[in-house]
Formats: structure tokens, C-alpha cells, sequence
């Protein structure tokens, strides 16, 4: 577990990074929710081309906490899986307190992005915050915890049954699959087949300018007439976190030790 | 010298790590050119764009921005990992014994991997712009259908005259995209050597060799900082696909010294690190 914390590092540079240019050279006090819209993907209205490599661009900084956390349920059967599991009497509760360190992990992770952002903020240009800005903070929060934490568990189980290599890959390709089928939709002629489309695809929750949540002040667009409620958002990707939990239940029952490893 | 890196290419052409890197991008330029033919088939010669508007690289195609936004990741794997393969397994014992010396399997490594991701990710550009030139006009290209547009052209009305390689995206579409194809290899090639790099370091698990490469692409990604005094605005989408207005010359020059410059810096870092193991 110690070793893993010398990570947070990366998502703090990455805030302080990635916020830089906008806050140092911004001009007047700026909102905390802003911050959340800017690393929630709050600008996006339609998924062009453009939108989507932009939303890519926004979730590089993601992937690779992802990469970095897709080895914390594997390292233990990389190479002392049989000391591990000789010594633990029940496999699925060890399984259940390993995930939830994870998520706690993957929260701290998406505290340490904005507290990046939230330092050059606070030096350059200066932090407001209402009840309204918190509210979407805490939804922001909400959003990106549960689809991190579902991509790397996603990623820990591939990486058992293949390796690690293959297991990262399998996630991003995934997920940029996902958001590119986004540009399949017709934005123009939004009929309930449209609809159906768009809110079957777990990346759809992941743009926070797609929820109800009066953010129009700050991003510009207007009201989306497919904007959705963020508690919505928030059940789907739940419902696909239980839904990888219980894949990832099943092939840690089964696999004891991976057999010609690289990783080991 | 060029025994050994010749039988090293051929190893890590044949493994695994190669073949999927292979075969991921020519799935996606071969889905590129079938939707290509199926939307143009019924096209009128003098309406087509130019043959470089066909490729997945060019400037508005979707699965170009896809296979360059994943590109990042398959990189690592012809090349990148090897290193580590080989230490991991200790084949790099018998491999160091076999060349006759720790430093020539190092840089037959080093030149192995360059030389197999520059293969595994131009081959299949190339294959598609063989496809795109056998099954499209060359010389056809809304741009130049009529003379103002011509002259437009030719004055940079609408278009960026410093863009890199202007008159070649214009006048002689197949050499612009092979050059942009051989940058990109170069790209590519260049990332490997970086993984492979920090694989001295740090090699506990093979996932963590993306590391160096994915935040040099997100660095390249959104940032704005100079180069050798070259203050250049870092667009990793805007190097990697082709445009005519977005990179000038001197931008794309100057990108790829920093590349370089990397690469070089990692070499150097590769020999240190293994002769100070060494002592």
C-alpha cells in the first residue's frame, strides 16, 4: 500500500500542469465548480470529431491513474499469489476490502487532480465557491470516482487474465471505442432511437455538460433537451462498477497464480 | 554488428507484442479505406478531395484521431517492452553471451526496436496509401478543380502558406503523405526507445513502461513551452494528424528536435545505466 502513494504525485503535477496556462494568465475571481466543468468535460455540446478528441485530451489525465492503479489487484498474483491465498480463509472478502481500498485510492486520486487545479487557481487568479458550485464539485466527484474505479478494476481483471500490457490496453481502447460511438448519434434529428443510443453508453454520464445541473453561466450552452439527472449518472455507473465487481469476483474465485508471467 | 541486429529485428517482429501493434492498424486504415470506397463510389471524379484526405491520418478523420490517441499505447509494445522481457526472463544472459559483449546486445537492442516499431506502425499507412492511390485519382482535388481555386491556393487565401510542407499537400499529394507516414514511424520508433529507457529503472510490471511515453503525449498534448529558445505551441493531434493550416514548418521542425533530443538523452541514459551496473 505504501508503495502506491508515492503516485498521487502524478494526478497533483498533472492538476497543476494541465491548469496552468488558464489560471496564471485568466482574468478575475473564477468559481470552484468551474474547475469541476473544466476536468468533467463540462464544455461539450454535441460529440463532433472535435469534442471528441478534446474529451480525450481531458481524460489523459485519468489513464494513466488508471495505468498506474491496473496493478493494484494484480501484483498479488503476480508472484506471491500462493502465500496470499493460502494464508486467507475467505478469497471474496479479501476481494472486497482490496476494491474498496481501491476506490478509496481512486477518490484520493481525483482529490489530488483538482487540488492541483485548485493551487494554481487560488495563486493566479482567485477561488469563489457557493452551495450550488459544491453541489457540483461533489457530482463531479461522484461521476469520475465511480468511472475510474470501474475502468481499473477492469483493468486488474484482464491484466490477471492476460497481463498488464494487454489489460491497459483492453481499458483505453474500450473506453475510446465507447466515446467514439458517441459521434454516431444524430444530435440534429433527436428522436427516442437516438436517445435509446445515447443513454445505453456509460461514457455518455461522463460529460458533465450532459446533466441537469445549471451550469450554463459558466459553459455557455444552453439547456440540453437530452440533459439527464446527475443522480442518473450516478446509479448507471454504479450499476456498471457492481457489474465489473462481480466479473472480477468470479476470476479471482478461479485463478490461483498466473503461469509464465512477465510480471513476476 | 548487423548480424545481430538483423536476427534481434526478426525476433521481436515475430513475437507477439508486434503482431497485435500490426495487425490493430491495419484493421483500422482497412476500415478506413472500405468506408471510403462505399461513400465515394458513386462520387464524381472532379468532386473528390485529395488522395491525402483519404488516409486515417488525415486532418477530420475519426478513426484517425482514434488510432493516434491509441497510438501512444501501442507503441510499447513491439519494441518498448522487450528489454524488460529479456531481463525479466533472463534470456538477456545467454543474448549478451551470444553478441559478444554487453554493449553490442544493448545498442543491436536499442537499433532492434526502432527498426521493428518504425516497421509495425508505416507498414500498414503504407499499405493503405498504396490502396488509397490504386483506387482513387491522384490527381484529383476539390481544391484545384477550377482555376480561382487554384490561385487561391497558390496565394494562401483560406489556407496557411507556412504550413509544413505546403506545396507538397497541395500539388503532390503521394510524396506529402509518404513523408508524414515516415514521420510518424519516426514518431513512434522514437517513443519505444523512451519506454525502453525507463525499463531500466523500473521494470517490476510492464504496464508502468507506458508511463514515459503517455506523459510525454500528454505533455505534447495542451502545453505551450520552448524548444531551444523556440517558443512553440505543443498540439500532439495537430503534429500527428494532416493538416494544411495548423503546423508550420518550423513548429514540426522544432517538435521533432525535441523528440530527439529525448531519444538522444535516453541512449545515453541506457549506456550509463548498464555500464555503471557494470562496476
Amino acid at each position: 500500500m505504501k508503495v502506491y502513494w508515492k503516485y498521487f504525485m502524478i494526478p497533483f503535477l498533472y492538476g497543476i500542469i494541465f491548469s496552468w496556462n488558464a489560471h496564471m494568465n485568466g482574468h478575475g475571481i473564477i468559481d470552484i465548480c468551474q474547475i469541476a466543468v473544466n476536468q468533467g468535460n463540462g464544455y461539450i455540446w454535441y460529440c463532433t470529431f472535435e469534442a471528441v478528441l478534446e474529451t480525450i485530451k481531458t481524460n489523459f489525465i485519468y489513464y494513466m491513474f488508471i495505468i498506474v492503479f491496473s496493478t493494484y489487484i494484480y501484483r498479488h498474483f503476480c508472484n506471491s499469489s500462493v502465500y496470499v491465498f493460502s494464508r486467507c480463509e475467505n478469497r471474496m472478502k479479501w476481494y472486497v476490502r482490496e476494491c474498496l481500498k481501491l476506490f478509496c485510492f481512486t477518490v484520493i486520486g481525483n482529490i489530488a487532480v483538482f487540488a492541483g487545479s485548485v493551487v494554481t487557481a487560488l495563486l493566479g487568479c482567485g477561488m469563489t465557491s457557493s452551495k450550488e458550485s459544491i453541489w457540483i464539485v461533489f457530482v463531479y466527484f461522484a461521476i469520475y470516482s465511480l468511472w475510474i474505479f470501474a475502468s481499473v478494476l477492469l483493468a486488474n481483471i484482464i491484466s490477471i487474465i492476460k497481463n498488464s500490457v494487454i489489460g491497459n490496453l483492453t481499458v483505453m481502447g474500450i473506453l475510446n471505442f465507447l466515446l467514439l460511438l458517441l459521434t454516431s448519434i444524430d444530435y440534429q434529428n433527436f428522436t427516442s432511437r437516438e436517445h435509446i443510443k445515447m443513454r445505453s453508453n456509460p461514457m455518455s454520464y461522463t460529460l458533465l455538460s450532459w446533466y441537469k445541473m445549471n451550469i450554463e453561466d459558466i459553459t455557455g450552452i444552453e439547456k440540453l433537451e437530452y440533459a439527464c439527472n446527475p443522480w442518473m449518472g450516478i446509479i448507471v455507473l454504479s450499476v456498471c462498477c457492481m457489474a465489473v465487481f462481480f466479473i472480477g469476483a468470479m476470476v479471482i474465485q478461479k485463478i490461483d497464480i498466473i503461469k509464465n508471467n512477465t510480471d513476476n | 554488428m548487423f548480424r545481430t541486429v538483423l536476427s534481434q529485428t526478426k525476433i521481436l517482429l515475430s513475437q507477439k507484442g508486434a503482431k497485435i501493434t500490426f495487425y490493430i492498424l491495419l484493421i483500422a486504415v482497412l476500415w478506413n479505406y472500405f468506408l471510403n470506397l462505399k461513400e465515394y463510389s458513386n462520387v464524381d471524379k472532379a468532386s473528390m478531395p485529395a488522395i491525402t484526405e483519404f488516409c486515417v491520418c488525415s486532418g477530420n478523420n475519426l478513426i484517425g484521431g482514434y488510432v493516434i490517441s491509441f497510438i501512444c499505447f501501442l507503441v510499447v509494445l513491439p519494441g518498448g517492452i522487450s528489454f524488460a522481457i529479456d531481463k525479466k526472463l533472463n534470456i538477456d544472459i545467454y543474448l549478451k553471451a551470444r553478441c559478444r559483449g554487453k554493449y553490442r546486445y544493448i545498442i543491436s537492442k536499442m537499433i532492434a526496436a526502432f527498426i521493428s516499431t518504425f516497421i509495425c506502425v508505416s507498414i500498414p499507412f503504407l499499405i493503405e496509401l498504396l490502396l488509397n492511390a490504386c483506387a482513387f485519382p491522384v490527381e484529383s482535388s476539390v481544391k484545384m478543380q477550377s482555376i480561382s481555386n487554384v490561385f487561391l491556393v497558390r496565394d494562401g487565401g483560406g489556407y496557411n502558406p507556412h504550413a509544413f510542407m505546403y506545396d507538397a499537400y497541395m500539388y503532390h499529394p503521394i510524396m506529402y503523405s509518404f513523408v508524414r507516414i515516415m514521420l510518424l514511424g519516426l514518431f513512434a520508433s522514437s517513443l519505444a526507445i523512451i519506454s525502453m529507457a525507463f525499463s531500466c529503472v523500473h521494470n517490476k510490471f510492464l504496464a508502468y513502461l507506458m508511463i514515459p511515453v503517455y506523459f510525454l503525449a500528454s505533455i505534447f498534448m495542451q502545453t505551450k513551452f520552448k524548444v531551444f529558445g523556440h517558443k512553440i505551441s505543443h498540439n500532439y493531434y495537430g503534429y500527428l494528424l494532416w493538416d494544411e493550416g495548423y503546423v508550420t514548418g518550423e513548429m514540426m521542425t522544432w517538435f521533432y528536435v525535441l523528440i530527439e533530443s529525448i531519444v538522444i538523452a535516453s541512449v545515453i541514459f541506457i549506456l550509463v545505466y548498464e555500464w555503471r551496473k557494470e562496476v
